[in-house]
C-alpha cells in the first residue's frame, strides 16, 4: 500500500469538489490514513510529518523517515494546506507549513536529499514531485509566498501565458471562467478581464475580485474572458539575476570585463567560471587566486540617473 | 566574508566549510562598486547574483 494515490485522490476532489459531493470528509479521511497507517513508518520533528512512500507493514519503500522522500512529504502538506485553502481549517495550515519546512531542507541539490550525488537517482524528490506539491503551497496560502515578489500563484484553470512588467501582471487562462490567485507587490488600481473592468467585491460569488490590503493577495474570477490584466502601482524594480550561465561561458574562463554584457564589469584577473560543484549544479563564480583577500566588481550600467544597482543578494559556498 | 561599497552599509558573513548559504546584503541605497574581504575564502563560490536597478 502507498500514499500517493490516497493523497493524490484527496487532492483532486479537493481541486474539483464537483466531482465528489463528499469531498471533504473523504478528504479529512484519506489524510489521517496517510498519517497514522501502520504499512510504514511515519517521523515527526518539530510538528512536522515526515512520511516515505510505501509499505506493507513489514517491509517499506525507501529509506527511513527523516533520510528521504521529501515529495511525499511535500505531497502530504500540499493535501493539508489545499484542506485548508478550501476549509479554513486552521490545524491543517499549520501541519502543512512544518511539513514543507522539513522538505525545504531537501529540496535542490540538497545534500540530504537523495539526488544524482545519492545512492539513488531520484530526481522527482528535488526536482518534480516535490517542488510541484511545494507549488500548491503558495496558492493554497499564498501569503507563504515572497512578500516583495508578484507572481500568479494558482488558478482553478490552468494557465497558458503569465507576463510580469513593473506594478502590472498579464495572464491567460485556458478557460473562460476561472478563479486565480496572486500575490502582489504593488497595490491594484485596476483589473481587466477581456478589456473590460472587474469590480472590487468582498466575495466571489460572481466575476470581480478581492484584494487584501494586508497581506497583497488578490483573488479575480472572470467568466467569459480568458485574458486578465492588472495594474497598479508601489512596485520596486523587480530583481534580475547574473546566474553564470547565460551568456555560457567555458569552465575556467576568467572575467576579465563585462559580464553579461552591459551589466557587471568584473576586476580583471580576480573571478573565473567554474564547474557546477557539490551543492551548486550550474555554473557559478570563483575566485581566480584562492588566497585572494579582496576581490570587486561595479555596475556598468548606462541611462540610469547614477549608473548603479542594488547587489541585494549573493549565494554562495565554501567547500 | 565583508561586502562594501561607498556610501552604504558593510556587511559581513561567516559562512562554514561547506556549508550552502543565500546571503542577503539588505542595500536598499544604490551604488555602483561592490567589494569583497575575505578570509579563508579558498574554494569559495557564488552564484545567482540578484541586484535591482535604481
Amino acid at each position: 500500500m502507498n500514499q500517493v494515490i490516497p493523497l493524490e485522490f484527496a487532492r483532486y476532489v479537493l481541486l474539483h469538489p464537483d466531482k465528489d459531493p463528499q469531498w471533504r470528509e473523504h478528504a479529512k479521511q484519506l489524510i489521517e490514513w496517510v498519517k497514522t497507517t501502520p504499512k510504514w513508518p511515519k517521523y515527526i520533528v518539530h510538528g512536522a510529518t515526515v512520511t516515505t512512500e510505501q509499505g506493507n507493514g513489514i517491509e517499506f519503500c525507501c529509506y527511513l523517515p527523516n533520510q528521504c522522500c521529501d515529495s511525499h512529504t511535500s505531497r502530504l502538506a500540499a493535501v493539508e494546506a489545499l484542506y485548508f485553502m478550501k476549509t479554513g481549517d486552521e490545524a491543517y495550515k499549520e501541519a502543512a507549513f512544518r511539513s514543507y519546512n522539513w522538505v525545504t531542507y531537501f529540496q535542490g541539490l540538497s545534500a540530504k536529499a537523495a539526488t544524482p550525488f545519492g545512492p539513488q537517482w531520484w530526481f522527482t524528490d528535488e526536482f518534480a514531485d516535490g517542488p510541484r506539491r511545494m507549488m500548491d503551497a503558495f496558492y493554497a496560502v499564498p501569503e507563504w509566498a515572497p512578500a516583495d515578489e508578484t507572481h500568479l500563484r494558482g488558478s482553478s484553470s490552468i494557465a497558458t501565458h503569465v507576463s510580469y512588467g513593473k506594478d502590472s501582471v498579464t495572464y491567460s487562462t485556458f478557460d473562460p471562467e476561472a478563479t486565480d490567485v496572486l500575490r502582489l507587490d504593488f497595490v491594484p488600481e485596476s483589473v481587466m478581464a477581456d478589456g473590460r473592468a472587474l469590480a472590487a467585491r468582498k466575495d466571489l460569488n460572481a466575476p470581480g475580485f478581492i484584494f487584501d490590503a494586508s497581506t497583497k493577495v488578490l483573488r479575480v474570477r472572470h467568466q467569459g474572458a480568458k485574458s486578465v490584466s492588472v495594474q497598479g502601482s508601489g512596485e520596486q524594480a523587480p530583481s534580475l539575476y547574473v546566474t553564470f550561465d547565460d551568456p555560457h561561458l567555458a569552465a575556467g574562463t576568467q572575467l576579465e570585463r563585462r559580464y553579461p554584457s552591459g551589466i557587471i564589469d568584473w576586476e580583471p584577473g580576480a573571478w573565473q567560471i567554474s564547474v557546477p560543484h557539490g551543492k551548486f549544479g550550474t555554473f557559478n563564480l570563483s575566485l581566480v587566486d584562492p588566497k585572494a583577500e579582496t576581490a570587486g566588481f561595479v555596475s556598468t550600467r548606462r541611462g540610469s540617473s547614477s549608473g548603479s544597482m542594488h547587489t541585494t543578494e549573493v549565494r554562495r559556498r565554501l567547500v | 566574508m565583508t561586502v562594501h561599497s561607498p556610501n552604504v552599509r558593510e556587511v559581513s558573513f561567516t559562512i562554514k566549510p561547506g556549508e550552502l548559504k543565500r546571503i542577503r546584503t539588505g542595500w536598499r541605497d544604490a551604488s555602483s562598486k561592490v567589494v569583497l574581504d575575505l578570509k579563508n575564502g579558498a574554494g569559495l563560490r557564488f552564484d545567482n547574483l540578484a541586484y535591482r536597478f535604481e
